[in-house]
Parts: C-alpha cells; structure tokens; sequence
C-alpha cells in the first residue's frame, strides 16, 4: 500500500460547536434587520474552532470580525464579499479563495431564487472548518430561507398593506358613499316631509290623479272639506264629486288641461259626501315622469264663503246706491214739498173765510203732509234723516214696544222675550230704534197671521273679535261689542229668491195695500246709520230670523238731553235776506216771512247776494240761505258775510242735514240750519230765535 | 440539576427549574414573548413558587391576561404573583448599580424562602438599559453576578432582551453570561455560554 492510496482523516465534529450553529440558527430569526443578523452571526461564528476571522455580507450589509481582516480584505479589492455576483463566487472574490484555498472559506447565502449573502471564514485549519461543512451549509441554507421568509413576509405584509390600504379604500369610499346616501335620504326624507306638510296643511283640498282621473292622494283639507276619508278617496274616482250636469265641462276642462299642461282658477260646484255643493275654483297640473303625462295635481279651493261675501258685498253695494239715489230724489221732492206748503199756507191766509176754499188748501196740506213723512221714510232709508242720537236702554224701548205690541197683535201669537238688562248701552235715536223693532215684530206678525205661532224677541250683548271671522265677515261687521236684537217667528219664511231683495225699498210679498215695501228698508237704513248690521235667516214654512247688531256705547256714552224747545213763532220788522237757487222757495218764504211783518229781500244767486251784502252789510240783520247752490254753497256764503260782519246771523236751509252737523254749523257761526221742507210755523221761530240771539241747539 | 445535564432541552416545569438557572430569552414578537411568559410563570405559581414580573414594555395586565388565557387567574394574589416597574426596581434613585440590584433580587428570593415558598422565579424586561444607557460591560457584570447567585440559590431568572432593539453583536455578548435560554418556547442549554469566573477573567485581562 503506497501513500497515495492513504485517505486523509477526518477530523471529528465537536457537539459543542454543533450546539452553536444550532442555536445560532434558532435564533436568527429574531433579528428583522439585515446589519444586526450580519452582526450577529460574525461574532457567533468566530466562536468556531479553526477559525481566525469571519466576514459576513447579509444584503448589502458587509460586517468584520476584525478591522485587520477588513483591510486586508479591502487590499484585495473583495470586502463587499462577492457582492453582485451572479452565485455568490464572483471573479476576484472566486480567483482569491481558490489563490489559498486552505486559509480561506467561502460560504455563500442563498437560495434557488435569489443570493442573500455570503460568509467568509479565514481558518487556521480549513480542514477543521471543513468537517462541519454539512452543517454550515445547512446553516447557510436556514440563513437564506429565513431571509427568503422574510422576504416573502414582507412582500405578503407589503400585498396585505397594499390590500389594507385598498380595503381601506373600498371601506372610506363606502362610507363615503354610505354618508352621502344617507345625507341624500335624509335630504328627500326631509324634502318629502317639507312636501307632505305643505301638502297635509294647505288651505286647500289638493288631490293627485292618474290619467283615468281615479284619486291617488288626498291632503286632510280635502278630507275635510268633501267628508271622505283618505281611503275612501283611493278608491274614487275625480267624476264622483262633480255633479251630473257639470261633467261634460269638466271633461272639457281635462282636455284642455293636457293640452296645455296646466290651468287655473275654472270655477264650478262639486259635491260632498253628505250630498251638498261646494262652489270651489280648481287649479290643475300634469304630472309629468320621463317624458310621459301620469296624471294630474289638482287644488280645489272652496270659494263657498267668498261668493256669499261677494254676494252680500254687492248686496250692500246696491242698498248703498239706492239709498243714495232715493236720497237725492227725496232732496229734490222736498225742496217741491216747501214751494207747495209755501204757496198753500199763502193761499189759505188769503183765502181765510171761504169755507170750501180753506178745506181744498187743509186737503192739499194733508197730503203735502204724507207726502213729507214718505221722503223722511225715504231719507231715513237713506240714512239722511234728522237723527236724535243719545245713550239708551234698549231693553226699555223693547219692553214698551212689547207692550205696545202685544195688545194689538192677538193672543195667536205667543210672545217670547229673552232679554238681558244688563246687555248695556246704544248710541242711537230711540224713535228710529222704536221703529226697528216695531217694524220686525209687525213683519214677524204678518208671517204667522194665518197660522199663529212664536214671536221671540231676544236681546243680548255679543263679543265680535277678530277670531270671529265668520260672523265678521257675515254680517261686515267691525271686532268689537255689540248688542244683538234678534227678532224671530215661525212664520211662512222666505223663499231664497227673494231672501235678497227684502231690505230694498218698494220691494214687498204682502198683498197690495198691507204694506208700503219700505218697512224693512227703513230698518236696515236705521241699522246702518247707527254703524250697525243686519241679517235675516229664513226657511220657508219654518219661520224667519233677524239679528240687529248695534254697536255697544259701554259705559261712557253720556245721556243727552232730547227736549225740544217749544217756542211760539213771533214776527218782527227786521230786514231779511233770502238766498235759495230755486225761485219758488225765494219767493214762498219772503211771502210768508214779510206776512210776518218783517222786510225781505230775495236772491237766486249766491253771488249776487254776496255782492248786494258786501255793498250794504249794515243793511241786513239775517240771512236765510239755501245749502246747495251753483257757484258757491251755503257755507261758503256764510263765510263770506261773517268775515264783513261776523255778528250777521245766518240760517242755512238743506236737504241733507249730514252735511252740515253740529260742529261744523258751531264753527262757521250759524245761528240755526233747518232741514226742507220747512213749515211756516218752523221758519217764523228759527227766525225770531235767530235774530233774538237765543242759542240753537243743533 | 445534574440528571438534566444531558437533556437537549427542558420545559417550564422540569426538575431544573427548582435548583435555580439563569435564563436569557431573545425575542421579537410581543405576542409571543407574553405567551411564554405566562407559561414560564404559570408553572411556578403551581409548583408552588413565588413570582415577580418586572415590567417595562409589557404591562402587568398584559401577563395577567395571558395568564388567565391559560387558566391561572391571579387578580388579586400580590402575596404569590407581583409586578415592578423596571426603572424602580433596576435604577432606584435614578442610577443603575448592579450590586444593590442583586440585593434585591436576593431579598425577594430570601422573602419567598421566608414565606415557605419552594421558589420563586423572577423576569426582568432588560429594554431599559438602552434607555438609561447603560454600558455593555457594567450589564455584562451585573449579568454574570445573577449567574453566580442563582448557582448558589434554587430561584430562576429570565432576562429578556428585545432583538429589534438590541444590536446582534449585543445579544452575542448577552449570550455568553446566560448559561441556558429560552428558544421557541423552550429552554436550552447555551453553547456560547461562558462561566462567569472565565468571562471576567477574560475581560478584565482586555
């Protein structure tokens, strides 16, 4: 056996240093970062038997076990320890292990994928070293799969931070999209029940149709206002309220509505569930959705109370004028009226002794007479009547009417009264108030004539506020306290045709010859000279109802005196001036004042009188003129002479005497103003009383 | 001790534990590290020994958790199971001195022997001394005193040393003055370990 065929020995693993690699192993993988596992494994492995200095390269991470081994490893241009190469053996590094290969042992880092590293031990003996190749290699092997571990760990932590990030996202954009669906649900929750407030709480009934008119909604106005429940309506249809002789128009109306996407204000009637009519005014849309009509928004406005307000308003608007018109004619009559008692009182002084002759003119008087009570009727109507207004107990006036009543009415006619003492004071004029309730109780007593019945007579003191609208707007009247006379029967009634025209003068249902047709015109021209208002409630062969709204005087209201003076009617030789347009009534009134014994001079115009007083003021201790003349009125005429001589007295003649009342006569310094037509005995005593310069009590 | 001396490794509860042992235990996951600890605990309090846990990143109510996750519940057990802060117990008075340190260790030991425990077993979280800067050498020395200590008493301690935040050359010097560590859950026997007479004797020579 020669020596070449002697197998060298090898030397025997120390389970110490086994034991190091070992633990080195289990404990790499603490160490994240490449330096400090680089560091780590330096120091261990120097520990290892043969080995004199050990240079690790983790990545990029080169450590020594000795700065000599740095340098020298630096003089051979490899201390980055194979680093690029393409296993770990780079060129310089490879050709310096292989140049001593017994120093020198290379243990590189890596795994089929990728080169981690590489370990360089310099050995005492590589033959020692080489014995716990297996080891170290598997070490190495442990080393690249920890850091091929961590590598994927990394990228799966990068993949999960990547998907983290991705889901958290998703997640901000859900939430996102999440917190602005539910701003926008909340918007359109708050949206519909802005709308379905609006639509609930509107004053009008609205309704939503489809294109077959059937009800797919139906606001609580509505529900109110026709009386069919919400469920009801659903399953109705639009034609079921109109009534039968409307439904053509209405079809019309639908038409026209699709033609031109909306109208407004078509006025009709539609009924209730209980079967009344409803005069409503309707305004209508399409619904439109993509592109397509799908029905219709309709709003039914009840214009049930409006047309009554407006039929009453033009009610009234008519009582206006004809008041105002039989007021002027009443003017002109009077003004006829004084030339006929002037002339007739002149005729019968000249005709004294002639029986037959004194009875014709006593006839033409009586009738002028009548004549004159008719036109203050009228002017009573028109609330252009002398009126004597005072604070009264109308509950007195009531109970005397009563009395007066009920023994001329027969006992077929129970009377009813219910009225309070205490319903307080009126300012009015007890005559004109005596004829209202005269009037209605008569009338009332005409309606149960044939069959008897009740007459109730009822007083009390109502409230009208604000909040009343109804009875406001009803009856026009004012918010404030108010006595209510309520006169009723159970009479005939009245039928709704005539209902309306009651309180216009002429206008009657009593048999020719029963009534003059002014009874209840005077009553409502009463009524509203005293800022009052009245209203009538019939059914037929029920009975009829007033109710006579005077404003309350409270506490306040002072009683005035209501005594007349009675006064003779002297003469007297004063010189008279005598100004009226109208001829006749100049000429009348020097008549009869000069057959007093006075001197008279007369004047058709106001400015001729002016400029004749003007010339001789002194001349003249009275003026009588008329109120209403062309050029300049009574008034103005008054004013004139009392700036030339403001002791003249002056009385003013009128037809109206709301023209000039008590403050306006007291300011321009009249002395008397008397109302047309005026008799003998009436002008004899204003004119003493004027010239005597007694005080008037206007 | 001795009939152990040739085992691979040992659990928490073997026979190694009652002649007492100085343990290092390198970890990186928290997670982990409260597990072990519980684990490492549990076992003494139910061998009948007395334990204290000095605390620093993990909190006492994290091994509390862990604990009772593995059923020990030791609320309110201060008498067998306490916590410290790490900067009161290792630096009292602001200033780390291996010497009273040891002290104390040694008083807590010689406490629960008073108290009739059969052990006690001690962990100290060691991330403290990279805040108070302390020097390698001074918790090299104080580490091999702690070796040559539990040589002598049967009590057990852990130090725990964080590798993301101690250097690898650190954990290398850490290792050689801990006779046995912890690995994966269980404890070895340390192959870098360097008795702590030759360790000084090395050291002090450089």
């Amino acid at each position: 056996m020669t020596e070449k065929f002697m197998i060298p020995s090898v030397p025997e693993v120390d389970p110490r240093t086994l034991g190091k690699l070992l633990l080195l192993q289990t404990t790499l993988h603490a160490f994240s970062g490449a330096e400090e596992l680089a560091s780590f494994l330096c120091r261990g492995l120097d520990l290892l038997p043969a080995t004199s200095h050990v240079a690790v390269r983790i990545q990029d991470h080169v450590v020594f076990s000795d700065p000599d081994f740095e340098k020298e490893l630096q003089d051979h241009q490899i201390c980055d320890l194979c680093k690029d190469g393409p296993d770990g053996t780079e060129e310089a590094h490879t050709q310096f292990i292989q140049k001593d290969p017994d120093t020198y042992f290379c243990l590189p880092v890596k795994s089929l994928h990728d080169s981690y590293g590489c370990i360089l031990f310099k050995c005492t003996d590589v033959h020692i070293l080489s014995s716990y190749q297996p080891f170290l290699e598997n070490f190495a092997n442990t080393i690249s799969l920890t850091m091929e571990n961590r590598r994927q760990e990394r990228e799966l932590r990068d993949l999960n931070q990547e998907l983290l990030g991705a889901k958290t996202l998703l997640e901000e954009q859900v939430a996102d999209r999440t917190k602005k669906l539910r701003e926008s649900n909340s918007f359109l929750k708050e949206s519909e029940a802005k709308y379905r407030d609006l639509f609930e709480h509107a004053n009008d009934a609205i309704f939503l149709l489809d294109m077959q008119r059937n009800f797919l909604d139906a606001n609580v106005k509505a529900t109110e206002l026709f009386g069919f429940t919400k469920d009801e309506f659903l399953k109705m249809n639009f034609f079921d309220v109109i009534p039968q002789e409307q439904k053509e128009r209405t079809e019309r109306e639908f038409r026209i509505l699709e033609e031109t996407g909306s109208y407004e204000k078509f006025t009709g009637r539609q009924l209730t569930r209980d079967g009344r009519f409803l005069d409503v005014e309707t305004s209508s849309s399409l619904v439109v959705k993509d592109g397509h009509i799908i029905g219709s928004r309709d709003v039914v406005r009840d214009i049930t109370e409006r047309l009554r307000m407006e039929k009453k308003l033009r009610q009234a608007q008519k009582m206006e004028s004809i008041g105002t018109l039989a007021g002027g004619i009443a003017h002109d009559f009077n003004n006829i009226l004084a030339a006929v008692y002037g002339f007739t009182e002149l005729a019968q002084k000249a005709s004294r002794g002639k029986a037959d002759m004194e009875e014709y003119l006593s006839g033409i008087l009586k009738s002028a007479n009548r004549a004159r009570d008719l036109v203050k009727q009228i002017l009573t109507f028109s609330r252009q009547s002398d009126q004597d207004f005072q604070a009264l107990e109308i509950h007195i006036l009531i109970k005397e009417a009563m009395k007066l009543l009920r023994s001329s009415i027969p006992t077929t006619i129970q009377f009813c009264e219910s009225v309070d003492t205490k319903a307080g004071k009126i300012l009015a004029d007890p005559s004109q108030i005596h004829q209202v309730i005269l009037n209605l109780c008569t009338n009332a007593y005409h309606a149960m004539r044939e069959t008897g019945g009740t007459l109730t007579v009822k007083l009390e003191r109502v409230s009208i506020n604000a909040m009343d609208r109804e009875v406001r707007e009803l009856h026009l009247l004012s918010p404030g306290d108010y006595v209510r006379l309520t006169v009723a029967d159970t009479g005939v009634g009245i039928s709704r045709s005539q209902i309306d025209n009651i309180f216009e003068p002429y206008f009657t249902t009593k048999a020719k010859g029963e009534g003059t047709g002014l009874g209840l015109a005077i009553v409502h021209g009463i009524v509203r000279s005293h800022g009052g208002q009245i209203s009538v409630y019939s059914e037929p062969g029920q009975g009829t109802t007033f109710n006579v709204y005077l404003p309350s005087a409270g506490t306040e209201a002072a009683d005035s005196d209501s005594s007349q003076d009675q006064e003779q009617n002297p003469g007297g030789n004063e010189h008279i001036l005598i100004v009226d347009d109208e001829i006749q009534i100049v000429w009348v009134q020097q008549q009869v004042l000069e057959s007093l014994g006075y001197t008279v001079t007369g004047r058709t115009s106001s400015v001729d009188a002016l400029n004749l007083f003007t010339s001789r003021p002194e001349e003249f201790d009275l003026i009588i003129t008329d109120m209403t003349m062309p050029t300049m009125t009574g008034v103005e005429l008054t004013k004139a002479v009392k700036t030339l001589r403001p002791d003249i007295p002056v009385i003013l003649c009128t037809g109206f005497s709301d023209l000039v009342n008590s403050e306006k006569a007291a300011h321009i310094g009249l002395s008397r103003f008397l109302t047309k037509p005026v008799t003998l005995d009436e002008l004899a005593k204003a004119v003493r009383g004027a010239l005597d310069g007694q005080p008037e009590e206007f | 001790m001795s009939t152990h001396d040739h085992a691979q490794h040992w659990e928490f509860d073997d026979d190694i534990f009652n002649g007492g042992v100085h343990l290092c235990y390198i970890y990186n996951d928290d997670e982990e590290r409260a597990r072990t600890m519980a684990k490492f605990f549990a076992k003494g309090i139910q061998a009948g020994q007395k334990a204290l846990c000095i605390v620093d990143t993990l909190q006492p109510h994290d091994i509390h958790s862990s604990l009772r996750r593995i059923g020990v519940d030791i609320d309110g057990r201060e008498d067998i199971f306490s916590t410290s802060k790490n900067e009161e117990s290792y630096c009292p008075g602001g200033v780390f001195d291996p010497d009273s340190l040891l002290a104390g260790v040694g008083g807590f030991c010689t406490q629960a022997r008073n108290e009739g425990y059969s052990g006690a077993r001690i962990s100290g979280d060691m991330s403290w001394a990279l805040r108070k800067n302390v020097e390698m050498s001074t918790l090299m020395e104080y580490e091999t005193k702690v070796t040559e200590y539990l040589q002598t008493t049967p009590f057990t301690a852990i130090c725990e040393y964080d590798a993301r935040k101690f250097s690898g050359s650190a954990i290398m010097d850490i290792l050689s003055v801990h006779p046995a560590m912890i690995v994966q859950g269980q404890v070895v026997r340390n192959p870098y370990f360097v008795a702590p007479q030759e360790y000084m004797r090395q050291h002090t020579r450089h």
